[in-house]
């Protein structure tokens, strides 16, 4: 323990988005230090050797369904929470060493890791001790639309409600904040890689034809839309035809793809507009007169905010660069740490 | 707004020059195309005072720059313009965002405990000052111990209440011991050395017998100093002592004085012997004249069964007696009243007053008793 603190002298406190698609570290003072696909690949060596990691990050995501019989690549976060411990810690461990500067002197820093407001306390204290266990000193955790909020640049604080929309990788959050608390919050299991999955599933049945997790994101970033737009864009992808057994080559437009999210976005919409009837009436004239924050990388499809700004008829923002919101947020969060009467934080 | 805005024609309107304020170049092509406030505030949500203060660039009246960030980009969308360049635009205008602050509490406005906590400190003050309240009484009304002679000494053995006992208090009980027997035979005995004028007076019972001649007119002047007191007292002294001595002559030393008087001097004392086997050591020793002398002069006197200690101080605190006891020991105690008493180890002492014995152990505590006596009102 007193070596740790020790070390602690040598380490930056951190802030870690730990997303199922993304992980990124804020580091006081420094800013966003890394921003990686939270995947591993585990290489089973032969003969009962047990298991070693191959590579962690944007190295692995490229090995994602590309793996020979003795790796296996796997994203060890699922709906925004842990499903493999001991490859999370591994991860956690791999991102800490990464953004640490100091080679000599392992690192030991004070942790903010966001996390679902949905999520369970098992589901926190899996993630608290899988910090822990990859050498952070003290571990604190924040809601993610929390830190969302702050990352975007709401002034939390003030006697003013706020709506904060977080579409992360495996949940999308929806929250309202006002005097550094959360008034109102859900959490639904629906986010980047629902509307890959999505998106997979519609290629299959309209289709015929199998297509991979990377080729769905790619069609998702390249032509996907949540709103109908006046171009229509279109995309040349290739898959296994189910039929013939053999990979074939076809063209999507984003109407088919905005076809294809339909079920996942009107399940955020419908939680949004949940939370709106959910609102006390005081903070929801305050949203409705300045409207609905987006952040998270979910926010980045085509014209979402449209179709929120359509189906509440309230003002829709994007947040500024929208991916790191948390990150950012949960760092501004780290600067007062220190400061009394933080309210911030969440418990297990 | 930037000096090259204020430089242009604010008449010509349809002239967007690079460095002009976003709200400006939005109006601009909002005009150009002919579209009202109103519809592209109810286009994009908003209500029409937003839209007119964003054209007219009052982003005071605006909320987080957040949202203006999201309106410019809303709007400049909507008109067909790139966002970009009017947000960097606008990001040049405006200053820092507002820092997160932390609600803190107003300090000592603590609602769980702010009407009780004020009672809280009040008992626990007022029950810090019965405390230190009961702790000076104590300390006031405690007798006087002098620190040698403190109640952990007569814990340990004898010879450790020897060492505690300065030189200056041995001298002091010697003196105080040879002035309260300066008519008895032992006069020559070396006077620094306690011990050994408590021994002869004690064990030794020739001496008695030797001083009895020389303890004649002490008793009579004895006598006559009882004679004083019991002027005031009345005869009440007189007849409990005489009372007293039918039923056990070997009892209290009073006793013994008033035996003495119709029989010869020597022979009661061995006579009592056997009889009383507590006070044995003691009993030899005072032959009945040198009792009587001693019992006329004051009436309080103290015999000791085994080691023990002792001090008296009289009314003015002056130490009259203080020094450790050996068995067999005795010591009469006069002075001016009230005399104060700490007798340690109350099991080895025995006091009477006035030929009464004086209940010791009612009085202790510990083994060590510690009282006031005023000898001429004995209760």
């Amino acid at each position: 323990m007193f070596f740790r603190s020790l070390r602690g002298i040598f380490s930056n406190d951190l802030s870690i988005d730990l997303g199922t698609a993304n992980t990124l570290i804020y580091a006081r003072d420094q800013g966003i230090v890394l921003n990686e696909p939270s995947v591993v690949a585990i290489r089973h060596e032969r003969k009962g050797g047990g298991k070693t990691v191959v590579a962690v990050g944007e190295e692995a995501k490229l090995m994602l369904g590309r793996t020979p019989q003795s790796i296996t690549a796997i994203r060890p976060l699922k709906d925004g929470v842990i499903a493999d411990f001991t490859i999370t810690e591994k991860m956690l461990q791999y991102f800490i060493h990464k953004v640490h500067a100091s080679r000599l002197i392992r690192p030991s820093p004070r942790v903010l890791i966001c996390v679902p407001c949905g999520s369970t306390q098992v589901e926190r204290r899996a993630i608290k001790e899988s910090a822990a266990g990859a050498g952070a000193r003290e571990v604190f955790l924040i809601e993610e639309p929390m830190s969302a909020a702050i990352g975007a640049g709401l002034a939390v604080h003030e006697p003013r409600g706020c709506m904060v929309i977080d579409i992360g990788g495996g949940t999308s959050e929806v929250a309202i904040i006002s005097l550094n608390g959360i008034v109102y919050s859900a959490s639904i299991r629906v986010g980047g890689d629902t509307f890959d999955d999505s998106i997979i599933n519609y290629v299959r049945r309209n289709y015929g034809t199998l297509i991979g997790e990377a080729t769905a994101e790619r069609i998702k970033h390249s032509i996907g839309s949540a709103f109908p737009g006046n171009e229509v864009l279109e995309i040349e992808v290739r898959g296994r035809n189910l039929a013939e057994g053999i990979p074939r080559s076809f063209t999507l437009n984003s109407n088919e793809i905005l076809e294809a999210l339909q079920e996942p976005l009107a399940a955020i919409v419908g939680s949004v507009k949940m939370a709106l009837e959910q609102t006390p009436p005081e903070l929801g004239s305050d949203v409705a007169e300045r409207g609905i924050v987006l952040t998270g990388g979910g926010s980045l499809l085509r014209d979402f905010d449209r179709l929120i700004e359509e189906e509440t008829g309230l003002p829709v923002v994007v947040a500024e660069d929208p991916l790191t919101c948390v990150a950012r947020g949960g760092g501004k969060a780290l600067e007062m740490l220190d400061a009394r009467g933080i309210d911030l934080f969440t418990t297990e | 707004m930037t000096n090259q805005t204020q430089a242009t024609d604010p008449n010509d309107q349809n002239v967007v020059e690079f460095g002009d304020s976003p709200g400006r170049r939005l109006r601009v092509q909002r005009q150009s195309r002919g579209l009202a406030v109103e519809r592209i505030a109810a286009q994009l949500h908003l209500k029409p005072e937003i839209v007119e203060a964003l054209e007219q660039d009052r982003f005071d009246l605006l909320p987080d720059p957040v949202f203006i960030t999201g309106y410019l980009r809303n709007y400049a969308r909507m008109l067909g313009l790139d966002p970009l360049p009017l947000i960097a635009a606008y990001q040049a205008h405006a200053g820092t965002p507002k820092s997160i602050e932390p609600t803190r509490p107003i300090p000592g406005a603590d609602l769980d405990s702010g009407g009780t906590r004020f009672l809280v400190r009040l008992v626990s003050l007022a029950l810090a000052a019965a405390v230190i309240a009961v702790i000076a009484l104590w300390w006031h009304d405690r007798p006087e111990v002098s620190p040698e002679l403190s109640p952990a000494a007569t814990e340990l053995g004898p010879d450790a209440t020897a060492l505690a006992l300065d030189a200056r208090s041995i001298d002091g009980s010697a003196s105080a011991v040879a002035e309260e027997t300066p008519d008895t035979a032992t006069g020559p005995v070396d006077r620094s050395d306690r011990d050994r004028v408590a021994i002869p007076e004690s064990r030794e019972s020739p001496i008695p017998d030797a001083a009895e001649p020389g303890s004649e007119p002490g008793s009579e002047q004895a006598r006559a100093a009882v004679a004083s007191p019991t002027s005031e007292t009345g005869s009440h002294t007189a007849s409990s002592a005489v009372e007293t001595a039918p039923p056990g002559p070997s009892e209290t030393p009073s006793a013994r004085t008033t035996t003495p008087a119709p029989s010869p001097g020597a022979t009661p004392a061995p006579a009592q012997i056997p009889t009383d086997p507590v006070v044995a050591a003691a009993v030899p020793a005072p032959t009945p004249e040198q009792a009587q002398a001693q019992a006329a002069e004051k009436g309080i006197v103290l015999e000791f069964t085994g080691p023990s200690w002792l001090e008296v101080r009289d009314a003015a605190g002056q130490r009259i007696i203080a020094g450790e006891m050996k068995a067999g020991d005795r010591r009469e105690v006069t002075g001016q009243a009230p005399l104060r008493f700490t007798v340690g180890r109350v099991n080895n002492s025995s006091m009477t007053v006035d030929g009464k014995p004086f209940d010791l152990e009612g009085r202790s505590r510990g083994n060590v008793a510690r009282f006031s006596l005023d000898p001429e009102s004995p209760e």
